[in-house]
């Protein structure tokens, strides 16, 4: 309720121009930020460690120190023409992001140490948990099938070469 | 007439069983991601790439491709029963087919899609086939400079007309511009931007990349989804439109084709930009402009016809110039490279056979896709019913696995991952992933190019001012971004800025 109350609150103009908190969580402020910092990044670490060359016989850090100067320059047009519009917390989907994020580092991980077929089993049961749609029998009946389905296409059909077993 | 010599034996070559049964494979595929609004074109042709190693060229070209033009057709099914675009392109199609569907004429808009679409194609393709040669005739006369100008044009074009705004676009492809500069650099032999670790030395692979932007972003996005469901049930019967629904939509068709073609052979445009602009002119020259959006028959198949031949004629810069227009083609260019086939104006001497054999089987897949859409659409309509949380951890273990196949390495797994990450976050930024992927596909020739040409010239920038073909793209860009300064304003007075 009060966070409902906070964003009718928002609407009206007047509490754009105050308050830093509204200027961060804004998408184009917060993008230019971004493209800013990342601008200065490179073209620093481009000058201190590639040489720039000369026009007739341009350097490995000729291209990437014009590129990141540009980005720089992007990134304060970005923050300085932004538009009113706000990140919503809502619309991202932390559960999503995290099991599958999750589910990917240990197959990779595990890919190597125990095999093909346990290490998949794994990560599709943690992929599964993005949906609750599933009760926890659906979701082991569905890691099964689709090891089958992946064992034929890659180490039958394709004759992929990898551990298979632990 | 040589043409058409070219094009018997290009039907020659295709009429082998094997490769018949890829552009069968491909726009089955294609059509299939192109109805799931799930899984986009480019995450399913970029989990084909590591199958098609062991193809011959010609099999595997003909396969993308058929996966890229199957999905234009099924992208307007979602669109129609759903008001869920399947592709980008189709996005238009909502507009005026879901109308249509929800007055009961969904068979009707499904039919006239489907055959707008197949006349598009076949248009695209009389273009593709008279207008290749003089492209790539064109094209030899080239320089590194006026490539280096060309490529300019098709970024800046890319990233300031498709997306919403052009500063954020322009930014996405010099970021990917600068990722693309990650690994060993060919001048110099110094490996950039590879903090120390040694598997980025040899650059970010094309694959990862696409896997974890287009993949991994649309699932994250949409996995707690449980189906698209709908109730429609379309009869053949159902399917078939009066004589002056026929009438109605004969010249918007031609109309969309015309444009589409033209947007295609652009560098840097592609369907998306074809479709949007095909509708809005058909909009602007009807009688009764209020009928658009509430289901205007016109609208619905200029557009459809509009982004199928772009998406033909689209193979023209991406084939003779080595210059895609849209992300798919950038995909395109990578597997020729990987396998061994340098896209540009050499390609038509040295590759012939191959590409008249592309061209064949855009014929033949084409009329497949029109089998495929008109008799067995209650086949597509009933994939829509599949539940979504059943499809998801299958694409998920594919990514993973497809990933590590193609160098048996682990460290591609964790990047996928990493990239997935980050681009979600510059998805909830709204930032657009299409100029960061032809960012990153052009950056080394781009480079490569930029430096030939000032080893030319001794130094001097006016290289890239001397001939006339330089001053003629020069002015094309400048047209591009006065447009999107004008874009930009108009955007501007609707939302007004925060101070």
């Amino acid at each position: 309720m009060a966070q409902a109350g906070h964003s009718t609150e928002r609407k009206f103009p007047i509490y754009h121009s105050c308050g830093c908190r509204i200027s961060v969580m804004n998408k184009d402020k917060l993008s230019g930020l971004l493209l800013i910092s990342l601008g200065t990044f490179i073209s620093c670490y481009t000058l201190l460690n590639y040489s720039l060359g000369n026009l007739n016989n341009i350097g490995p850090g000729f291209f990437p120190l014009i590129l990141s100067v540009l980005l720089l320059i992007l990134g304060f047009l970005n923050f300085l023409f932004s538009n009113n519009q706000k990140i919503s917390f809502k619309e991202i989907n932390f559960k999503s992001l995290f099991f599958i994020f999750s589910g990917i580092i240990l197959f990779g991980i595990l890919l190597e140490i125990i095999g093909f077929i346990i290490s998949s089993f794994l990560s599709i049961l943690i992929f599964s948990f993005c949906s609750n749609k599933f009760y926890i029998f659906d979701r082991i009946l569905l890691s099964l099938g689709i090891i089958i389905f992946v064992y034929v296409i890659f180490i039958f059909l394709l004759g992929m070469n990898v551990k298979i077993y632990p | 007439m040589e043409n058409f010599v070219n094009l018997l034996n290009g039907i020659e070559l295709i009429l082998d069983i094997y490769v018949l049964f890829y552009c069968f494979v491909g726009v089955l595929i294609g059509t299939f991601v192109g109805v799931l609004p799930g899984i986009g074109v480019l995450a399913a042709i970029s989990l084909l790439l590591p199958f098609t190693y062991q193809m011959p060229t010609i099999a595997a070209i003909v396969m993308l491709a058929g996966v890229y033009y199957g999905a234009q057709y099924g992208g307007s099914i979602a669109s129609i029963l759903l008001n869920l675009p399947g592709t980008p392109a189709s996005a238009v199609a909502c507009l005026d087919g879901y109308p249509m569907s929800k007055n009961g004429k969904a068979g009707i808009a499904l039919f006239m899609t489907a055959i707008a679409s197949f006349i598009g194609a076949m248009i695209g393709i009389f273009v593709l086939m008279i207008f290749s040669e003089k492209i790539s005739n064109l094209g030899l006369r080239f320089g590194p400079a006026e490539y280096f100008l060309l490529m300019m044009f098709g970024l800046i074009a890319s990233s300031t007309l498709v997306s919403n705004s052009p500063n954020k676009g322009l930014s996405m492809m010099v970021f990917g511009l600068l990722v693309s500069s990650i690994g060993i650099d060919i001048n110099s032999g110094i490996s950039r931007f590879d903090f120390g670790l040694i598997n980025l030395m040899n650059g970010v692979s094309l694959i990862v990349v696409v896997m974890g932007i287009f993949g991994l972003v649309e699932i994250i996005k949409t996995s707690n989804n449980s189906s698209f469901m709908t109730s429609e049930k379309i009869t053949t019967k159902s399917m078939m439109p009066s004589f002056l629904e026929l009438k109605r939509s004969l010249f918007p068709i031609l109309r969309g084709s015309c444009i589409g073609s033209f947007f295609g052979i652009l560098p840097g445009t592609g369907p998306t930009i074809a479709s949007f602009t095909a509708y809005a002119v058909e909009k602007k020259i009807s009688s009764e402009p209020n009928k658009f959006g509430n289901g205007a028959i016109e609208g619905l198949v200029s557009s459809e016809a509009a982004n199928n031949s772009a998406s033909h004629t689209g193979f023209i810069p991406t084939l003779m110039l080595g210059i895609p227009g849209d992300a798919v083609m950038a995909i395109i260019i990578a597997a020729l490279i990987m396998h061994g086939v340098q896209p540009g104006p050499m390609m038509l001497i040295h590759q012939n056979e191959l590409i008249w054999g592309l061209i064949a089987s855009f014929f033949i897949g084409n009329i497949l896709l029109l089998i495929l859409n008109v008799p067995l659409i209650g086949f597509w309509i009933s994939i829509l019913r599949i539940p979504y949380h059943f499809l998801y951890p299958s694409i998920l273990i594919f990514i993973c696995i497809g990933v590590y196949s193609v160098n048996q390495n682990v460290f591609d797994i964790f990047s996928v991952a990493v990239i997935g990450i980050i681009a979600y976050i510059l998805y909830n930024l709204d930032f657009d992933f299409v100029p960061f992927l032809l960012g990153f596909v052009l950056g080394q020739p781009m480079e490569e190019n930029f430096r030939r040409s000032l080893l030319i010239s001794d130094g001097s920038f006016m290289i890239f001012f001397n001939s006339f073909i330089c001053l003629s793209i020069l002015s094309l860009i400048l047209i591009v971004i006065l447009m999107s300064i004008i874009k930009f304003l108009k955007i501007r007075r609707i939302n007004p800025p925060v101070v």
